[in-house]
């Protein structure tokens, strides 16, 4: 079964403040999405709302066509993976792995047994004795053996080192490639994992600003190296997301489809055309001055 | 592709984990009356057995636990996918598990502990038919409430109703977990602001299992009431309980129902 997500002008108060406003997006099944936003943007305030831990004020969610607050069909399927407080947490990592194998109906118990040795995690050690970053491997390794047909990973990488993100992201494109899922990561590591989204939503100030393919997105700007005259010169009136210059070589980001016509006579300038980053993209769709 | 119903299981988990607790709690009261038991030995004071020992104690205890559940539990078992109501009706028949189970691991201790007195010959006087409703140590400084029903129905005196002891030991203390129960669950939902006034409701709900059971009322705040106890029949007090239990459970799933889950 496919499990598509359809949110349709969902919206989300906390007294006064207005955490989400009108947002109306479809997910189709099995396929990894980046939610960007800024701090604050309400991004764990969505995803709570798809792993029903909250209803919206307004609006509606519907996965497989259903709601899913307290959809046992639908909430055994939905995992949202976050960055929890185990300071009470006695259990150990062995226990905490038995229990969610009882109320997840697709836990891989194998799958998890080799993520423990992939993310070098103790067995016998109580959760509440591991360093942050190990409990952030056992989120994920809760997570993936899951295989819940949605995934959800809020900033589920915080506390970890770079090498443990790595493990993170290759084994989650390996078990993607395997059995695709609907994943949804949200982060602000936008520059180390963007290669994992096929598609990309942005979100600010709780309201929606793009969900498009990830190529798609990257090829609404482009990066213009070359001698610093005629890059100044080229760039002129584009809208510049970012510069780095070296001695005379520069490089701008600029925001906005090159034309054929335009790409031919960068390359007849000896400018270099090259693809923009979702980094600078998303920087510049959120930031203030927009 | 429809799952069979998930409470069964949460309530066999939930079982699980709070019976390990209570066996630790258990072992603890054991101790402390043996400790007692000692006491009396050496200094010929009156002793009450293990069932009612551990009455008062089993009835914090659950109070206690009862207010842990929607902490310890709740935010766990929604992150898995389990729904409130799956999480409500396994939580409440996992702490009526408890209370029998408590309830019955007491009253075996009570058989052996007269059976352990009986062959050892100890000078121990146990009593377990007290006519003032209270078990005092002879110099006053500790005096424990019992009901008269359980009092003037201990299992070894009226063999014939040891169900019925039972029966009222196991409602007395699962009233005071689903009392704690509410509480947690008003902490939960509203902070600690708005938790105080379901504080407030709990001690009204103690009062009342008190009065229901017969019990002298030992909260302070009930003195302003006409009368300290009244007298009820067996029947009408379990059934009485049971409502308070049921009225309880209901305001404890008014306020579950759609909780927002902390994260």
């Amino acid at each position: 079964m496919k499990f598509d997500v359809e949110v349709n002008n969902l919206s989300l108060k906390y007294n006064d403040y207005e955490a989400l406003k009108d947002l109306s997006f479809m997910l189709e099944g099995g396929k990894v999405y980046g939610l960007l936003g800024r701090n604050g943007a309400g991004k764990t305030s969505l995803l709570s709302l798809l792993a029903s831990f909250r209803e919206s004020t307004k609006g509606s969610i519907k996965i497989t066509g259903e709601n899913p607050f307290e959809n046992a069909d639908i909430m055994q399927n939905v995992h949202l993976i976050y960055e929890k407080d185990y300071k009470d947490e006695s259990e150990k990592v062995k226990g905490m792995l038995e229990i969610i194998e009882r109320y997840r109906p697709n836990f891989d118990a194998e799958y998890a047994q080799y993520l423990v040795k992939r993310f070098k995690l103790p067995l016998d050690k109580a959760v509440n004795k591991l360093s942050r970053g190990m409990q952030s491997a056992l989120n994920v390794t809760m997570g993936l053996a899951s295989r819940a047909p949605i995934t959800i990973f809020d900033e589920a990488y915080l506390g970890m080192d770079a090498p443990t993100r790595e493990i993170f992201y290759k084994e989650l494109l390996a078990d993607q490639a395997e059995r695709p899922r609907t994943m949804i990561l949200s982060t602000h590591l936008v520059s180390e994992m963007d290669y994992l989204f096929d598609e990309v939503i942005i979100i600010d100030k709780g309201a929606f600003v793009l969900h498009e393919e990830y190529e798609t997105l990257i090829s609404r700007g482009a990066s213009i190296t070359g001698a610093a005259e005629e890059v100044d010169d080229f760039v002129s009136g584009m809208t510049q997301l970012n510069e780095q210059q070296l001695g005379n070589t520069k490089a701008v980001m600029v925001y906005g489809y090159l034309s054929e016509k335009d790409k031919q006579e960068a390359l007849q300038r000896g400018l270099e055309v090259g693809p923009v980053s979702l980094q600078d993209l998303f920087i510049h769709l959120t930031s203030e001055e927009v | 592709m429809k799952q069979k119903s998930i409470f069964p299981k949460v309530a066999f988990d939930m079982f699980s984990v709070q019976f390990i607790w209570s066996l630790w709690f258990i072992s603890f009261i054991l101790l402390a009356h043996i400790v007692m038991i000692v006491v009396s030995i050496n200094s010929d004071s009156v002793l009450g057995e293990f069932l009612f020992f551990s009455h008062s104690s089993s009835k914090v205890y659950m109070l206690v636990i009862g207010i842990i559940s929607s902490y310890a539990f709740l935010t766990f078992y929604v992150n898995h996918g389990v729904t409130r109501k799956d999480y409500f009706i396994g939580a409440a028949l996992a702490a009526v598990g408890i209370a029998a189970a408590i309830a019955i691991i007491a009253a075996v201790l009570t058989g052996l502990e007269y059976a352990v007195l009986e062959i050892t010959n100890l000078p121990v006087t146990i009593n377990n038919s007290l006519a003032d409703n209270s078990i005092e140590s002879s110099d006053n400084s500790i005096s424990i409430f019992v009901p008269k029903a359980i009092l003037s129905s201990s299992i070894l005196v009226h063999s014939s109703s040891w169900l019925l002891s039972l029966l009222m030991y196991t409602l007395n203390i699962l009233t005071l977990y689903v009392i704690g129960w509410l509480i947690g669950s008003g902490y939960y939902r509203f902070g600690w602001v708005i938790g105080f006034g379901f504080i407030a409701i709990s001690l009204v709900s103690i009062i009342i299992a008190d009065l229901l059971w017969g019990t002298e009322l030992g909260e302070p705040l009930s003195n302003w009431l006409p009368f300290s106890s009244i007298s009820l029949p067996v029947s009408v007090s379990a059934a009485g309980s049971i409502i308070l239990i049921g009225v309880i459970l209901w305001g404890i799933r008014l306020l579950t129902k759609r909780i927002t889950i902390k994260m």
